[in-house]
């Protein structure tokens, strides 16, 4: 902005040089029939005595003294009322006697101004007097070019007149007022282009940004101990017991606190790993927006089915990414240590129910629509992923029968509090045998079973 | 009956052409050059159907890439818009992830599967499954061919 300002300044600046260049003179002669038009320009240099040339210049009508040197008394101006409206400007030749004696010469005389002009040069030099006292008209200095021109034709007699002007730049204003234009409509352009940029990057600050809706979708965790988490890459902090962590969909986690700041005003960006974080909602939204960042090695479809390749949406996301970052470390460590036992600390460590991942038909349940069962007994329903991410176990009596290995028994409160936290649901295999899928006998759960029912079709 | 289809790139390169109606070259390149330009002026929030001099223009964008089918008047479009997805899936199971770049380096594969789910402008196999199988068989003998090919070359065959 102030860059932008700065430029306009310059801008300006060398108009009015370029301006100031061409038209610098303190003469000017108009003809009488066209005030408008400038007849011919002269320069002069004021004299150091006198009435200084007032700001709008002195508009009179040319002289020529008789003597032409005015050491005398010289003849007064002519008397005529057409003339009424002009000042008269007697026009004096150098030499002879001292400037001061031409000039109240001519003040004598009842002039208004007066021009002395060099003889045999064409110098200009800055007239001065010893005694200024009572001198009270203003004179100017000029070349004997200058001076003959004057005389010979710009006379008043051959219906001229002139304008002594003293500024150093003579704003006319038939000129000022296209140059005034000019800058005005540059300003205005300038000023346009500005608020334009502005707007614009404010709309992409924000797009940029998480907007806070989406804040609340990203999930929360309760630091507990044994994390794969223990500093937040923005304080350098080691998380604390039951501190407040955000989980990013790229699996690195931070204080609330620090992240949402983060995210919210700045760019929603992962600090660490630069992925885009995206809600749960928000694919379609990005799908117009990303027209940029699109390249030939985009794929093509981008749904969150292939895990791990996209930055991912949390409506996709098949694990806590906690836990999938505990099973890549634990497949670590089994690879490297070969001694290690085969029981995994994985399945016991994780507070889930517990998973058959036959994976053949997933669907999902509505948390709220289960929490009315009363029942405590469940066949066939078998939970993938919970999203336990708030790390409170619930308290689960498994009892896996020897003739259906698949049955899960559940205290009742314990029941609530899971169901609770179902995302998705497993109609195991053997209930796709039986011709409509047996589950959950009396659950009074018949859009369990309904959506069980869809899968099969599925 | 499908018309034509069209792969082009964001920047209005044609990268797969398939015409199901006779034209001469010149009339080809035309429409293509015509088509191109429209689709890509609209905006992404437009439909995706238009009504293009006799022909309705199914299109739909897919990250770097517009799909495009030209059928006739009494084609549903949504079933094109539907045959496009599935297009778009088979190259996407068959490359894995498929990106433009692989429709580039691999056009003839992409021109098979085409050939595999239409014939002649109608859908030709719905299943899936059943046209990766024959991609795969094709490829199959295609390797052995190759294999032949340059032990024969070398003489030992």
């Amino acid at each position: 902005m102030l860059k932008c300002f700065n430029r306009l300044v310059q801008l300006c600046f060398m108009i009015i040089i370029i301006y100031a260049g061409c038209g610098k003179t303190d003469i000017l002669v108009f003809s009488a029939k066209n005030s408008h038009k400038i007849e011919q320009e002269f320069r002069d240099i004021p004299a150091r005595f006198g009435d200084i040339i007032p700001t709008e210049g002195i508009k009179g009508l040319v002289i020529y003294s008789n003597p032409s040197t005015a050491c005398q008394d010289i003849k007064t101006p002519p008397n005529r009322t057409e003339y009424s409206s002009y000042n008269w400007i007697v026009l004096i030749a150098r030499l002879n006697c001292s400037f001061e004696i031409k000039v109240r010469n001519a003040q004598k005389a009842g002039y208004n101004a007066v021009i002395v002009h060099n003889v045999n040069s064409n110098d200009l030099e800055p007239m001065s007097v010893k005694d200024s006292t009572n001198i009270s008209i203003p004179s100017v200095f000029v070349s004997e070019f200058t001076g003959s021109f004057l005389k010979d034709v710009y006379s008043y007699e051959e219906g001229y007149f002139v304008l002594i002007n003293d500024l150093p730049l003579n704003f006319n204003t038939h000129l000022l007022l296209p140059f005034a234009i000019v800058v005005g409509i540059c300003f205005l352009v300038i000023v346009i282009f500005l608020i334009v940029k502005c707007i614009k990057d404010r709309r992409r600050q924000q797009r940029h940004r998480l907007p806070y809706s989406s804040l609340k979708k990203i999930p929360t965790h309760k630091y507990t101990k044994g994390d794969p988490y223990e500093t937040c890459a923005i304080c350098l902090e080691d998380y604390v017991e039951n501190e407040k962590l955000r989980v990013l969909p790229c699996a690195h986690a931070y204080h609330t606190k620090c992240i949402d700041p983060w995210l919210t005003k700045n760019r929603r960006v992962c600090p660490v790993c630069k992925r885009k974080v995206f809600a749960a909602d928000e694919r379609i939204e990005t799908d117009s927006e990303s027209d940029s960042d699109v390249d030939d090695s985009t794929p093509l479809i981008r749904d969150g089915t292939r895990s791990g390749t996209q930055g991912g949406t949390f409506a996709h996301q098949p694990e806590n990414p906690f836990w999938r970052h505990l099973h890549l470390n634990q497949q670590h460590h089994q690879r490297h240590d070969s001694q290690s036992s085969n029981s995994s600390y994985y399945s016991t460590d994780r507070p889930v129910l517990n998973v058959i991942e036959s994976g053949q038909t997933e669907t999902e349940v509505d948390a709220d629509s289960t929490n009315n069962i009363d029942a405590t007994s469940w066949t066939v329903f078998l939970v993938s992923d919970s999203h336990s991410i708030n790390g409170e176990v619930p308290d689960i009596e498994k009892s896996v029968s020897s003739t259906n290995p698949y049955t899960v028994n559940l205290s009742t409160d314990a029941n609530e509090h899971c169901v609770s936290h179902i995302n998705h649901c497993l109609v195991e295999q053997h209930a796709r045998t039986v011709s409509r899928p047996n589950v959950i006998g009396s659950l009074g759960l018949s859009m369990v079973s309904q959506t069980c029912e869809e899968a099969d079709i599925i | 009956m499908m018309q034509f289809m069209l792969l082009f790139s964001r920047q209005g390169k044609l990268r797969l052409q398939k015409w199901y109606v006779a034209h001469p070259d010149k009339l080809k390149k035309k429409i293509t050059r015509e088509l191109i330009t429209t689709i890509l002026a609209r905006k992404p929030k437009m439909s995706s159907f238009l009504e293009w001099k006799d022909v309705k223009v199914v299109y739909k964008r897919y990250a770097s890439l517009y799909f495009c089918c030209a059928i006739e008047q009494n084609d549903n479009e949504l079933l094109t818009l539907e045959i496009i997805h599935r297009y778009v899936e088979l190259l996407d199971k068959y490359f894995g992830s498929v990106c433009e770049l692989d429709i580039i380096f691999n056009f003839e594969k992409a021109y098979f599967i085409l050939d595999e789910l239409l014939v002649g402008g109608e859908i030709q196999e719905t299943s899936k499954k059943n046209v990766l199988k024959a991609i795969a068989a094709q490829d199959l003998l295609q390797e052995d061919e190759a294999v032949e090919g340059a032990l024969r070359e070398i003489g030992l065959l």
